[in-house]
């Protein structure tokens, strides 16, 4: 699946791989959609397919971007969510049983 | 340390972690649970585990081991922490409390019917996560207390910038290890995670501290991570070892200490007494040690700002860290020796003030400022938060909700207020009472709520906050609120009241804490067990605070408790009646005024306002009035002020509190005594008494003489 970025009113969505390949792409794409999201960013990552160590610090740094106050994944694909428990991330899933049950 | 002299401790830090535990779930009841509430549940289960294995306690390592594993299902998303499995749970902490308190009595082995309980528990918990998994699940294993401690590893890694690039990836790794172990907690540590500019997306920044279950020998965790052997930095530490083993894997890592303890208390890998003992040689080596972010010269943090421009990564340590346990008797005795030290240097002051000797009077001055300071700080020594009593409430709360079936929250606010340690142990019991009664009896069925426009879900509150040298604590319910009439016939129907008698809102509203009042139709098995509020007030009356009540019919009641701060040691301000010293609470006066009267009558105008008085002379019957200019002193009590009229004013005092002998308890008005430099005993009058006293007179002798308060203003 090709890598798509579809850009919401106060976050973006995700489509196609998250990892090392996609990384240098994904990284400017992600700080483009921060102003508009009003210091909550939500970040949609159903579609997905593959997240790796990469993936995962592109949404460390948002979290530490300074237009960024809380990095909020409104819901996620199993990949996403298997390597953020993983790392004990999943808080930034929320809430974690929805997106269980949706992915 | 012997392991007899560290099992008290232990005993403190289970206590403490189950407070926790309990408190986490309950919040769980509130809220949908988070991962990090279940990350905090399971740490706690875990660090019990782990040092009563240190003991040798082998049947509470047994009991914790099921729950752990239960908790660990519900964080890996194979069984949910649903209302039921919270039940259990809570009765599963009861449990190991009673299984601690039984290692705290002595008796290591737990009694028969205690086992039996703790058998029925497991299998509430099995059955639990099999109705919920459908997986098979092993029963109840069997725990070598020694091997499950012995079996956690800890895993410190940090991967190369490049290895990524490599082909590698981290988080596969940690799956890597997941097959041959189990990893029981993990903290990624992105400290190295340069700003958003300097963040590039296909270098590696972070590493893992990992606590890391398993059976297999070392060599096999290092094959692990054989393909980034040359570009990353690893430290295993081996279960069991030192305290400074882990502590200098992880400094090697380039963690300072204040985040090795946040780590490893994290990991629940050692235990809060062994994280001190591992900071204890740091403290022998200057404070640098914890400020230097990363020593120079590593692979991978030299240069980057990350470590440094992060100060939101490196919380201070906690509070609780750096704290000492005392025993609260030598708290005690330490406060009686404050007393008779502050009584001692009174008569010296009052000696060398006789003796006109200047320079005498200079260094018992001093002295005394001094001693004042020491009172201040030993006081601050007992005062404790009320949050933790308030906390307490939500297990009353859940659990009676539960047993009446009525919806309940329970909001907290305030519970960060300071009192003295004795008056928490004694409010409790009254609050607990309070709570009890608004769940019953305040709150009503959810059918009539509805009925009656309100959410089903009725909403408890308890508040607490300092004013003028009390504290107030508030416990209201949105319920049904309390029936005034009703009360008003039964109080007659007592003989509390005279049939005619004209008597205020409050007035009716504190009928109820009269003895033997209640009003409730079904006497529940939760509340009328005949302990009523007459049981409440006296308690409080006791701790010489003093209890209100407000209601509006069907929408709620709100009791209001007061409490003086201490019992022991109070900033008095002395004023002399005829021969005597009488002490009043410093805190409770406003201001001190001279003495004018509305002539023939028992108040005065203050700036405009009408403000009754009352004469300590004629109520005390302290002989003649001296000749001299008399004073008013204005004190406050609840939101009303009233005026003492004294013969002389003689200024600030540190006081002792005295309680009285038994046969003057009963006398009003005085709430104390104290002993004065000369060696005199004085009176501490009760202001919130005098108040009342006092604004009741006024307004009693009121309706015949309207009109005059009213010329007074003009």
């Amino acid at each position: 699946m090709e890598l798509e970025i579809e850009s919401l009113p106060n976050g973006v969505r995700l489509h196609g791989e998250m990892t090392v390949y996609s990384a240098a792409t994904l990284k400017p794409a992600l700080l483009e959609s921060t102003p508009g999201c009003g210091g909550l960013m939500q970040v949609d990552l159903t579609g997905v397919t593959e997240f790796d160590s990469a993936g995962m610090q592109l949404l460390l740094m948002l979290k530490r971007h300074p237009n960024v106050s809380c990095v909020r994944i409104t819901a996620a694909s199993q990949a996403v969510i298997s390597a953020l428990t993983l790392c004990r991330l999943q808080h930034l899933v929320e809430p974690l049983t929805a997106v269980e049950t949706a992915s | 340390v012997t392991v007899d002299e560290a099992l008290p401790t232990f005993i403190a830090e289970a206590a403490e972690l189950l407070r926790e535990m309990e408190l986490v779930l309950l919040e769980c009841t509130d809220v949908t649970p988070d991962a990090d509430n279940v990350n905090r549940l399971f740490r706690c289960a875990h660090t019990i585990k782990g040092s009563s294995g240190l003991f040798g306690l082998d049947a509470i390592v047994a009991f914790v081991h099921n729950v752990e594993a239960v908790l660990d299902r519900v964080r890996l998303g194979q069984a949910s922490l649903d209302s039921k499995l919270i039940g259990v749970l809570l009765k599963c902490k009861d449990h190991i409390e009673s299984l601690v308190a039984g290692v705290a009595a002595g008796e290591p082995d737990p009694a028969p019917t205690l086992r039996a309980q703790g058998e029925l528990l497991l299998q509430a918990l099995g059955g639990d996560a099999h109705g919920l998994t459908g997986a098979p699940q092993p029963t109840a294993l069997p725990v070598n207390s020694t091997a499950a401690a012995q079996q956690c590893w800890h895993i410190s890694v940090r991967f190369g910038r490049d290895v990524l690039v490599a082909g590698m990836d981290p988080i596969g790794f940690l799956r890597y290890l997941g097959s041959f172990g189990s990893i029981t907690e993990l903290v990624l540590i992105d400290d190295a995670l340069p700003g958003v500019a300097e963040f590039e997306p296909e270098k590696c920044y972070i590493g893992f501290e990992i606590a890391f279950t398993t059976d297999a020998p070392r060599e096999r965790i290092e094959g692990t991570f054989d393909f980034v052997r040359d570009d990353c930095r690893l430290q295993i530490v081996a279960p069991a070892s030192a305290v400074t083993a882990y502590f200098e894997a992880l400094r090697a890592n380039g963690l300072d200490d204040v985040r090795c303890v946040e780590v490893l208390r994290k990991l629940g890998s050692l235990s809060e007494a062994q994280l001190e003992l591992g900071l204890r040689p740091a403290e022998t080596q200057p404070v640098r040690a914890a400020t230097t972010p990363v020593s120079v010269g590593h692979p991978i943090a030299v240069g980057l700002p990350g470590n440094v421009a992060q100060p939101g990564s490196v919380s201070p340590p906690k509070a609780d860290s750096r704290s000492v346990r005392v025993d609260a008797a030598k708290l005690d005795s330490l406060i009686t020796h404050i007393g008779e030290l502050i009584t001692a240097a009174a008569t010296a002051n009052l000696v060398a003030k006789r003796s006109g000797n200047r320079e005498l009077e200079e260094c018992t001055a001093s002295v005394s400022a001094l001693i004042e300071q020491v009172r201040e700080g030993s006081l601050q020594l007992r005062m404790v938060k009320i949050g933790a009593t308030f906390n307490r409430f939500r297990r009353v709360v859940h659990d009676l909700s539960a047993e009446l079936g009525k919806e309940i929250e329970l909001l907290v606010s305030g519970e960060d207020t300071e009192l003295d340690k004795t008056v928490v142990e004694r409010i409790t019991d009254p609050l607990t009472h309070l709570v009890r009664n608004a769940i019953d009896h305040g709150i009503e069925a959810a059918e009539t709520r509805t009925q009656r426009g309100k959410p089903a879900a009725g909403t408890i509150k308890l508040n607490a906050f300092h004013e003028s040298g009390t504290i107030v604590i508030e416990v209201s319910d949105d319920g049904g609120g309390l029936k005034r009439d009703r009360i008003l016939t039964k109080a007659i129907e007592r003989g509390l009241v005279a049939p005619n008698a004209a008597l205020s809102e409050a007035e009716i509203f504190n009928l109820v804490f009269e003895p033997g009042f209640s009003t409730a139709e079904v006497v529940t098995n939760l509340s009328g067990r005949g302990v009523g509020m007459d049981v409440v007030k006296r308690n409080i009356t006791a701790l010489r605070g003093d209890v209100s009540i407000r209601s509006a019919e069907g929408a709620g009641t709100t009791v209001t408790v007061r409490l003086p701060l201490t019992l022991a040691i109070i900033n008095g301000f002395q004023v002399g009646v005829g021969q005597s010293i009488f002490v009043l609470p410093l805190e409770s006066i406003e201001e001190c005024v001279e003495f004018s009267a509305t002539p023939g009558h028992d108040f005065t105008s203050l700036r405009g306002e009408v403000l009754p008085f009352v004469r300590l002379q004629s109520l005390f019957g302290t002989g003649s009035p001296s000749a001299s200019r008399q004073s008013i002193v204005v004190v406050r009590n609840a939101g009303q002020r009233a005026g003492l009229v004294v013969d002389s004013l003689l200024g600030e005092f540190q006081t002792v509190i005295k309680p009285l002998g038994k046969i003057f308890q009963k006398l009003d008005c005085v709430s104390g005594s104290s002993i004065l430099g000369t060696g005199e005993v004085a009176l501490i009058l009760d202001v919130p008494a005098l108040v009342a006293q006092t604004v009741q007179r006024a307004r009693a002798s009121a309706p015949a003489e309207a009109s005059v308060p009213l010329a007074v203003l003009s």
